[in-house]
């Protein structure tokens, strides 16, 4: 899922137009700095350690008791966006398995189409422009 | 035209997100008591496949399970750290087909009716309202 998807549905799982969350909802994706110049786009090659369950499971429980619950749900939001769309390796790099649901191209992007007008929805409702 | 246990899974998965965007117990209940059933379901119709002969990866399964408990334990943050344990006793049944894991969303809705029927205590303490 695209990075705006991501960053919307963080402030949908936080319920409030929060940098924490949209900062947790990207976060994952620091690591297409390292997989996008190696020529890795699509699929699961595009990921690394960086984003999957082992990792991001113990930042999610070590950002909520370090005191940033919102950080928290953000990472939530991207696994799970991540899980139900695409193509991931849950337990790498203790295993190398993936899964992937193979959703119709169409029905994801009907689905991004629709994150991003619940959140513009959602955002023109809690005023970000005033946030801004 | 089958059922296919994979879309069980993910229709739980998907379930799983009510914890997220309700805060109210006979809700979580409910739908706690669907994603057993969900769960259930999928192996069920799994084995039923692998009678049939078609060999299928129980990966999906333990996959759904974990980010499912992430998503329900979400509501209750202080239990997160059980649920990142069974990540990793997830990932070693993986590699060594030991099949030990903490049936954590069966014991939280044990707790749950419990709760609903003033039997056990509602620890207010380790639900947080985000």
């Amino acid at each position: 899922m695209d990075i705006i998807s991501h960053a919307v549905f963080g402030i949908l799982f936080a319920k409030q137009v929060s940098l924490q969350a949209i900062i947790g909802a990207v976060f994952p994706d620091l690591d297409r700095l390292y997989t996008y110049p190696k020529g890795k786009y699509f699929k699961h090659g595009s990921r690394t350690w960086f984003h999957e369950l082992p990792f991001l499971s113990i930042v999610m429980a070590a950002a909520f008791f370090l005191g940033f619950p919102l950080f928290s749900l953000g990472l939530l939001s991207h696994m799970f966006l991540d899980f139900v769309t695409g193509s991931t390796r849950p337990f790498y790099p203790l295993s190398d398995k993936h899964i992937d649901f193979n959703l119709n191209r169409k029905v994801k992007v009907l689905l991004g189409a629709a994150i991003w007008a619940i959140g513009a929805y959602y955002i023109s409702l809690t005023g970000l422009l005033a946030w801004v | 035209m089958g059922v296919n246990p994979d879309r069980i899974s993910w229709l739980a998965v998907i379930l799983s997100a009510v914890f997220i965007f309700f805060q109210d117990i006979r809700i979580w209940t409910g739908a706690l008591a669907i994603i057993i059933i969900l769960d259930w379901l999928d192996g069920a119709v799994a084995r039923n496949m692998r009678k049939k002969g078609r060999k299928l990866e129980e990966m999906t399964d333990i996959g759904c399970d974990r980010i499912s408990e992430l998503l329900v334990f979400s509501a209750f943050p202080l239990l997160l750290p059980l649920v990142v344990i069974n990540i990793f006793l997830s990932a070693q049944r993986l590699r060594v087909n030991m099949p030990i894991v903490l049936p954590l969303r069966h014991i939280l809705l044990v707790y749950l009716i419990g709760v609903l029927a003033g039997v056990l205590p509602d620890v207010q303490q380790l639900v947080m309202l985000w």
